[in-house]
């Protein structure tokens, strides 16, 4: 269910809250990154794509508050699943933090279960967001690899151009394409064509 | 009516009053300053529409002075709306326009905005036809009142009065003149008499439509002058109050009530009193009187003018408007609460939520074996510090619901019984609950803290209130007061909701944080529980035997 390796992320200015919040989790056998303030954790490398799996953040807090830190993370590219409790039962703040994809909205005082449910469904749901990520890095590097007219062939071949039609169009035979395009396939690693349309999605191409 | 025999727009010139000091006591040496010192406005028109009066009063309200021009161009010019504020009144709706054709107009609602007051404000209009001794109408005649600011009305009467006796006394001094020469130029003057006649009638026809009682009593206490609204009050004729004294006309009764102020009217103080007159129609009325003495020129007090207002329906309004004020400071209250609850509710979930959470931590290490001792010692510190917090809050709340100490007094339960359902009758309204309340006569008197026996039923009621919500109508919540065995007193107060849950702990409910309401705090009752203790009492809660629960609680009586 659950490994060492995994870190939860905790703000909440209650010292109280977040000192009971750090050992539950620690108790389910997570590490447990603890910050009082959203100052606290943007200053502390939170834009690291390892800093935590996921977060616990509280709603009500001096300084910045919990909707606005979800706000900024979003505007630096922070892709940390947030887990919101709240004292309060605010339904327009929890729909606001639901619409931009926060994981739960737990009301205070809650139970071990709610929250550790919550942790695990944002912590599957960070690695899923790691593997897409890493997916797209090593597609990314891969194309690297491809020179300037390699790259023109492999624009055309993912559109479905036929072979003789990339020759006409490049200015080459239909021979030196292929050619071009036996060396695409092994640069980028692809078992078919199938795969390699696949890629380029991935990588948005 | 020629314009010389307009009056009253400007002050009268000296050699008008001249010919007035012949006959005495004139009416209109009497009207004109009595018409300009009144806090209504009074403007008076003659069939071309041309003003032949326009008082003080008028002026402030309307916000300038008489202009020339036709009636189809006063809405322009004064800035006259209908009561939606927007309509420009038209000329044929204008009640001095109305009054031309013999119509009598009472309040009629008229706005009035101009450039110096664009907020604008409300004007109350009567205005009634002028009719000479014919009965042929010869002009109208109209008298208004702000009746948007009752306390700005209040101050216009008030200033009107000090104008009234500014006014009175100028008015002697000319007198005083006119007097001296008139004996050198009376010959000369025929023409002006016969002009003033004319304008004394008409003033005579404006005193009598004017809804203001008007009167002169000389020394001796006899009616020299009374207006035909002073009739009506009276139900009598002219030559049943024409020189007849006072306490025959008003009635030896009412005269006793009176006679205080008109000696202190006559030995020349001026006096305001509110006294109690049953109108002949519109039944118990309250005339609010103004004496103000007459002086010769030598000082000497000759009588003294009286003018009634009826202030019935004002006292009426301000009493209402007293109501309201009393309503929303309760409104208000009950709000703050509300915004304290919801702040206390956040200050009480932050200690719950990290004793739970300490408690669960715990739990799971145990569970796992995994546990050290210091860390155990920790945990349960921690949980121990929040508790404290906890209890601090819910200290201060008390201290803030209570505010102050006990204080024990003598009491009537029947009386702060009364004074809580009036305090909770809108919210039995909106709610549609009757609130059926007995008490047993004769009940002794109690010992206890007023306010926070308020504060207890308070809870019980709304409590109550709040278990019928899906009780279907006709819901009722019953309140009783009796004498227990012991000779305490019992309150029990008793709803038709779905009552205290089978096999439940019946005290529980008055444990802290115990509630089964939807935001509920849970504090009512246990607090409820901690005044009743401290007053020496008990309370308890049991099902009823159909439906619903009654909650009980005894007081000791006073020694």
């Amino acid at each position: 269910m659950t490994s060492e390796s995994q870190t939860v992320a905790v703000v909440d200015d209650d010292d109280g809250v977040r000192r009971a919040l750090g050992r539950l989790l620690r108790a389910h056998g997570y590490s447990v990154k603890n910050y009082s303030c959203a100052e606290d954790f943007l200053a502390d490398g939170a834009d690291r794509l390892d800093f935590a799996d996921c977060m616990v953040l509280d709603v009500k807090m001096p300084g910045l508050d919990g909707l606005s830190l979800q706000e900024e993370m979003q505007s630096r590219d922070i892709r940390l699943p947030i887990i919101f409790i709240t004292a309060h039962g605010d339904v327009p703040n929890s729909v606001r933090a639901m619409k931009r994809g926060a994981v739960d909205f737990i009301q205070k005082p809650f139970d071990d279960s709610d929250l550790l449910q919550a942790v695990s469904i944002a912590i599957q749901r960070n690695s899923a967001l790691r593997e897409r990520h890493a997916e797209r890095k090593l597609i990314e590097e891969r194309l690297r690899r491809l020179t300037r007219r390699e790259h023109e062939v492999f624009m055309r071949v993912i559109k479905g151009t036929l072979n003789k039609q990339v020759g006409v169009e490049l200015g080459v035979s239909e021979k030196t394409v292929k050619a071009h395009r036996a060396r695409v396939m092994q640069k980028m690693e692809a078992t078919s064509l199938a795969h390699l349309v696949r890629m380029a999605e991935r990588v948005g191409r | 009516m020629q314009s010389s025999d307009s009056i009253a727009a400007e002050p009268i010139s000296e050699g008008e009053n001249v010919a007035e000091g012949a006959k005495g006591l004139s009416k209109e040496l009497l009207m004109h300053p009595l018409i300009d010192a009144m806090g209504d406005g009074v403007v008076a028109i003659d069939l071309q529409g041309k003003f032949t009066v326009f008082n003080q009063a008028a002026r402030e309200l309307i916000g300038q002075g008489p202009i020339e021009g036709p009636t189809s161009e006063w809405a322009q010019t004064y800035g006259v709306f209908m009561s939606d504020r927007r309509t420009p009144l038209k000329e044929e709706q204008m009640p001095l326009v109305r009054a031309l054709t013999g119509e009598h107009i009472d309040n009629f609602p008229m706005f009035i905005r101009s450039l110096d007051r664009p907020d604008g404000y409300f004007l109350a209009v009567n205005a009634r036809p002028l009719r000479d001794q014919d009965g042929v109408i010869e002009g109208s005649v109209a008298v208004f009142r702000n009746v948007s600011e009752h306390k700005r009305t209040e101050a216009e009467l008030r200033e009107a009065r000090e104008e009234l006796e500014r006014r009175v006394v100028e008015r002697t001094l000319s007198l005083a003149r006119a007097n001296r020469e008139l004996n050198i130029e009376i010959e000369e003057r025929i023409q002006a008499e016969e002009a003033l006649e004319s304008s004394e009638r008409q003033l005579h026809l404006m005193a009598d439509s004017l809804p203001v009682i008007i009167a002169y009593v000389d020394t001796r206490q006899r009616y020299l002058f009374n207006n035909a609204s002073y009739n009506a009050w009276f139900g009598l004729q002219d030559d049943e109050i024409r020189g007849k004294p006072v306490w025959e006309v008003v009635g030896i009764e009412r005269y006793q009530v009176i006679r205080p102020s008109i000696e202190k009217a006559l030995s020349g103080a001026a006096v305001v009193t509110e006294i109690d007159v049953p109108h002949p129609e519109l039944g118990p009325r309250k005339i609010q009187m103004n004496l103000v003495p007459d002086r010769d020129e030598s000082g000497t007090v000759k009588g003294f003018y009286a003018v009634g207002l009826d202030i019935t329906e004002r006292l009426k309004a301000e009493s209402r408007e007293r109501e309201h004020r009393e309503e929303l400071a309760h409104v208000s209250r009950v709000t703050t609460m509300g915004e304290l609850t919801a702040a206390l509710a956040h200050e009480l979930n932050q200690p719950l939520t990290s004793i739970r959470t300490n408690a669960q931590a715990a739990l799971r290490l145990m569970q796992t074996d995994s546990i050290e001792e210091s860390e155990l010692q920790e945990i349960l510190g921690d949980i121990i510090a929040d508790n404290r917090r906890a209890a601090e809050v819910i200290r201060r709340l008390r201290a803030m619901l209570s505010k102050r100490p006990m204080t024990l007094e003598t009491l009537s339960l029947h009386e702060v019984i009364d004074e809580t359902i009036t305090l909770v009758r809108n919210d039995s309204v909106m709610r549609g609950v009757a609130i059926d309340s007995k008490t047993v006569s004769d009940l002794p008197q109690i010992r206890a803290d007023r306010i926070q026996l308020q504060q207890v039923l308070l809870n019980l009621i709304i409590n109550g209130f709040e278990a019928m919500r899906d009780t279907p109508r006709p819901k009722v919540l019953t309140i009783r007061a009796l004498r227990t065995a012991n000779g305490d007193l019992c309150v029990c107060v008793s709803d038709q909701g779905p009552g205290l849950r089978e096999g439940a702990d019946a005290q529980a409910v008055f444990q802290p944080f115990y509630s089964t309401k939807d935001g509920g705090m849970g504090m009512g009752l246990s607090i409820s529980r901690s005044i009743i203790d401290a007053m020496g009492g008990r309370i308890w809660a049991e099902n009823n035997k159909d439906r619903g629960v009654t909650f009980h609680f005894t007081i000791p009586v006073a020694e």
